[in-house]
């Protein structure tokens, strides 16, 4: 926090900002800028004053109308000039825009209204771990109020004791409504309900919310969090000549300028002053920005093998390793220990999620014992999906490696805008200046006859998300190994776990073989392709391609076809699903034999889709190419539903038959 | 009222099984509703399990069952005769584990040329092209007889071209090493005698021999083991495969379990085996073996040097018993029965010191001569 106030140069600061975004406007009439842009004309005290009270390390979270708030905190008119103009020199390389921007650990920006609220919880709940001095301060509008996650991020504010402060600026408008036809009650009883200490001014100058905001930063670094009520008026557009509003409601509003009050307060011919510099300024950091060169793409290169033999080979000794393993290990008790380990090696991961703690352990018990080794390093969070998902995100920006559980795979579309929006989004987003080393594991699948909204497989919703990974390990894949893989990478990982592999052990025998059929684990860069055959690779008939749960149904498929019709299915089980590497996968069939492929859940727009589209493209697919997956239908909870519903040994080995023309 | 079956609940998601501790009712009882009847045992807890009905209860899983989620436990009906028709479940319901896991095909084609897939070395599912390599592998008598100076050709029986598929692929695959060792028997046979007298058991020094070597065994697991690829699997059960010569064909007993068996159960297996043998009929329910026992008794030879059988680690081979003097501890000569023993092992992963022991270790046995 800065010791006084000096008037003048808040003025100044405020005029730059109010040039900078003039000139915008300008630049987008002229036809020079391309995009959306917000400017904050009107409400440059709100970022001028508490950027005066806050320190310089502290870290600013905004949200569409940012720019203000940027170069309040940062001042770096060049960068944010390049940035919006797509230039390489851009706060984040032009790939972000007007309302991505990103300083790293220090101001992050986002254009989804509310979702910003989880990223700052989760930036000062690393800030109290760490015993960090930093707070974070997050700008919303009134309009956002409508949006469930600032609720949930302000109830767990209170309940963690972050050091989290959240000014709302309310200029009574939300794109073109009136926030008093959309907000029900009043904003400070909104707040004080959730305990939390809340101060609100009537249209303050810079000095007013230096003056509040100086004050409550020093107890929300203490672990209060507060929250600050500005009334202010936004006098520009929305974006750009979208202002409905009555001419003459602006002309009332403009009495109220914040920055012409506070000019009136100085030294006759300080407006001309303040505003010649702040055109100087601007300009020169036009001119310095109009130098860089637009923003290159440069296309990511593709993953390597780290396998010796890219076709399987039966006795391959570092598979026979791996498979001897996991040997009577349930798949439950291999993730459980991986947790272990991965929390006793490295200080930074963190287990959050709902009844983690001991005794119940989480849901399935994949936690069990870690909240009694671990107290503090294990969080349990209330039923809020969408938050807590994203305040690892801020977690994982100020260096954690949170692992967060979501109850049943379903529920993941609760938490569906922070996974898709934000977490996969920050690295590219933000020009790679910034990890997000964030797994999520969702249990899914049904067989357990829980019922249509507990048994689904929605892992091809987030598949293909760029920016995301999706891995889904079978009970035979080393999920340690899996874990760290997703642990050590710089984006987010969901890890699909098919709930109902959790008690199932692999039956390997001395020789490595595993239910009596030859494999090898083919360790790629960021993949572990499991191989069996029956065969010994040797002389196999059919090709399946399926990963996490349907790899048990595929090896009994294949010992029954063995034992019953002398035919051997080679069974290809990739744990990465997206991005699927189909390529990689094609080496390891055979060729001129059937592929069938299989998801649990139905076919449509699946795994399955994709990698036939992949291998076409490369024409490379087999002649003959099969889908399954479960009917188009909810997943009834009758035993008899799911065992009609989804795939099952009976529906693979009848396929197998089917195309044998047995 | 109809019957009601009650049925092992999922009460922990992640267990497929339970095990039932305890009736705390009995077969036929009257039970009433919310009553506990019994106790199971899931990964987690103990948990009660109450009577969802009131009635005659049939119980149909016996205490220590391992039972699976939605198997029925019991049954409930108005009266015990409604109960009358219901089967009891015997434990040895599941069928017993299969060692060996053929196709249908191969296991058809095996079937139609005599042949124990047992004997074909096969990793995984043995399949129809397996069996056909193994036929093919057996040498064919030549169409043209070669021609003899009165001499004639003698077909090799099925069992005599399978032992020589063993024979030939232990000398191939193993590095059979022995080491020899002689123990006086005399108290061991004191004791069998009385055995043979005492209870009219009809048992022989074979029988001694497993007897020992099976018990010696528990404190030598490297030697009831087998290779691996890369490693040696210690097998946790003794079966003792003991060779047995019946008009020529070499045949493989074996007595499973053989340490924990009494020498006149010992005896009595192998009786019976031997007596199936002979009358041609196959044998019931063949483990596979684990060690190798072979006696030799034809009177002047001194010891056998046996090969190890593919995928064993060793086999004792004795010899005949005979009679000779030693001096006793108090000077005198004594007449004493001797025997000599061979150990012959595999010494890719069995070294000398250890089958040293181990013939050292059964020797001081025999010598104390403790039958049970
Ligand atoms: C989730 C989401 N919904 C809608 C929008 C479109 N949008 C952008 S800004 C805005 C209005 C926000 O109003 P308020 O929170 O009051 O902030 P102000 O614009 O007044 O600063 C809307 C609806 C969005 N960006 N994100």
């Amino acid at each position: 926090m800065k010791e006084s106030f000096e008037l003048l140069d808040a003025a100044q600061a405020m005029a730059n900002i109010r040039t900078f975004e003039q000139t915008l406007l300008n630049l987008f009439k002229k036809g020079l800028l391309s995009g959306s842009t917000h400017t904050s004309i009107g409400q440059e005290a709100n970022a001028v004053g508490v950027a005066a009270a806050i320190n310089q390390d502290d870290v600013v979270v905004s949200n569409h109308r940012c720019h203000g708030h940027f170069l309040a905190h940062d001042g770096n008119m060049t960068s944010l000039f390049a940035e919006i103009m797509g230039l390489e020199g851009g706060v984040c390389g032009g790939w972000g825009g007007s309302q991505h921007l990103c300083i790293p650990r220090r101001f992050y920006s986002n254009g989804i209204q509310g979702g910003i609220l989880p990223l700052g919880l989760g930036l000062a709940l690393a800030m109290k771990m760490n015993e960090d001095h930093r707070l974070v301060t997050v700008f919303i509008g009134d309009g956002t109020l409508g949006q469930g996650a600032v609720y949930e991020c302000l109830n767990m504010a209170a309940i963690y004791k972050v050091p989290l402060l959240v000014v709302i600026e309310d200029n009574g408008i939300a794109q073109s409504t009136p926030t008093k036809n959309t907000l029900a009650g009043s904003i400070v009883d909104r707040i004080l309900a959730f305990g939390l200490r809340c101060e609100s001014l009537e249209y303050p100058d810079a000095r007013q919310v230096f003056e509040i905001a100086s004050e409550l930063g020093s107890s929300v670094r203490k672990g209060k969090p507060a929250v600050l009520v500005l009334r202010s008026a936004r006098l520009g557009p929305h974006s750009k000549g979208d202002d409905t509003r009555p001419l003459k409601e602006i002309e009332e509003l403009k009495k109220l300028d914040p920055l012409m009050r506070m000019i009136q307060q100085l030294p006759a011919g300080a407006e001309h002053r303040i505003f010649n510099q702040a055109e100087q300024l601007i300009e020169g950091a036009l001119l310095q920005a109009q130098k860089y060169s637009e923003a290159k793409y440069i296309p990511i290169q593709k993953t390597k093998s780290l396998n010796v033999h890219s076709h399987p080979v039966a006795d391959d000794p570092d598979s026979i390793a791996i498979a001897r393993s996991l040997s009577g290990i349930s798949f439950l008790e291999q993730i459980n220990r991986a947790l272990h380990d991965v929390m006793a090696e490295n200080h930074s991961t963190l287990l959050l999620g709902e009844d983690l703690l001991d005794p119940y352990g989480g849901a399935f018990k994949a936690s069990s014992g870690l909240s009694s080794k671990y107290p503090g390093r294990v969080i349990a969070t209330p039923i809020s999906e969408e938050s807590f998902v994203g305040l690892c995100g801020g977690l994982a920006l100020e260096g954690k490696k949170p692992i967060v559980e979501i109850m049943f795979g379903d529920f993941l579309a609760v938490a569906a805008n922070q996974i898709l929006n934000h977490l996969a989004l920050y690295r590219g987003m933000y020009n790679r200046q910034v990890d997000v080393p964030v797994v999520i594991r969702a249990p899914m699948g049904g067989g357990r006859g829980y019922g249509p909204t507990h048994s689904q497989s929605l892992e091809k919703i987030f598949a293909g998300q760029s920016g995301l990974r999706v891995f889904a390990p079978s009970f035979m894949h080393p999920y340690k190994y899996l874990l760290e893989m997703a642990l050590n990478s710089p984006d987010p990982t969901l890890m699909v776990e098919n709930k109902i592999s959790y008690p199932l052990r692999p039956e390997v025998d001395a020789e490595g073989l595993i239910s009596d059929l030859f494999c090898h684990y083919h360790i790629e860069e960021d993949d572990i392709v499991l191989t069996l055959s029956p065969s010994a690779f040797e002389d196999d008939d059919f090709n399946i391609v399926c990963y996490g749960g349907m790899v048990p149904l595929a090896i009994n498929a294949a010992q029954q076809l063995m034992l019953d019709h002398e035919i051997s299915i080679r069974i290809i089980a990739p744990s990465c699903i997206h991005p699927l590497n189909a390529e990689n996968l094609a080496d390891k069939l055979v060729v001129d034999k059937p592929l069938i492929a299989i998801e649990e859940a139905m076919s449509a727009f699946g795994f399955a889709a994709e990698l036939i589209a992949q291998l076409a493209e490369k024409d490379i697919s087999p002649k003959v190419f099969r889908r399954i997956g479960a009917e188009n239908c909810v997943i009834g909870a009758g035993r008899n539903l799911e065992k009609f519903i989804l795939p099952s040994v009976e529906t693979i080995i009848s396929a197998v038959l089917e195309l044998k023309g047995e | 009222m109809e019957l009601i079956e009650i049925k092992l609940p999922q009460s922990n998601v992640n267990d497929t099984t339970a095990r039932i501790i305890e009736w705390r009712v009995a077969d036929g009882e009257k039970v009433s509703i919310g009553q506990v009847i019994l106790v199971i045992e899931t990964s987690k807890s103990a948990e009660e399990i109450e009577s969802p009905a009131s009635g005659y209860i049939k119980i149909l899983s016996q205490v220590d069952a391992e039972i699976s989620v939605g198997e029925t436990l019991a049954v409930i009906g108005a009266s015990p005769e409604a109960l009358s028709d219901i089967a009891i479940k015997s434990p040895e319901a599941r069928p017993p584990e299969v060692a060996i896991k053929a196709t249908a095909d191969a296991k058809e084609l095996a079937a139609s040329h005599n042949i124990d897939l047992g004997v074909l070395k096969v990793r995984g599912i043995i399949t129809k092209r397996h069996v056909e390599n193994f036929i093919a592998s057996i040498p064919k008598s030549s169409p043209i007889p070669p021609k003899t100076s009165g001499g004639r050709n003698v077909p090799l029986t099925k069992v005599q071209l399978a032992s020589m598929e063993a024979v030939s692929s232990s000398t191939r695959e193993t590095a059979t090493t022995y080491v020899l060792g002689e123990a006086d028997i005399t108290n061991c046979m004191a004791a069998l005698d009385s055995l043979i007298d005492d209870e009219g058991l009809l048992l022989s020094i074979t029988d001694v021999a497993i007897h020992f070597c099976s018990r010696t065994l528990r404190n030598f697991p490297r030697l009831n083991a087998r290779l691996a690829v890369d490693m040696v699997v210690e097998i946790p059960e003794i079966n003792i495969g003991v060779a047995v010569e019946i008009n020529g064909d070499l045949h493989f007993v074996v007595i499973p379990h053989a340490d924990s068996l009494p020498v006149s159960i010992i005896g009595e297996t192998r009786q019976e085996s031997v007596f199936l043998l002979l009358k041609g009929q196959p044998l019931k329910n063949q483990q596979p073996s684990t060690f190798g026992v072979t006696v030799l008794d034809q009177p002047g030879i001194t010891y056998q040097i046996p090969i190890v059988f593919p995928g064993h680690a060793a086999i004792t081979g004795f010899g005949p018993i005979r009679e000779s003097f030693t001096i006793n501890s108090d000077g005198f000569p004594e007449k004493r029965k001797l025997i000599g023993i061979c150990v012959s092992y595999d010494h890719r992963f069995i070294n000398g010191t250890l089958a040293a022991n181990f013939l050292s270790s059964l020797i001081k046995r025999l010598e104390e001569g403790t039958l049970n």
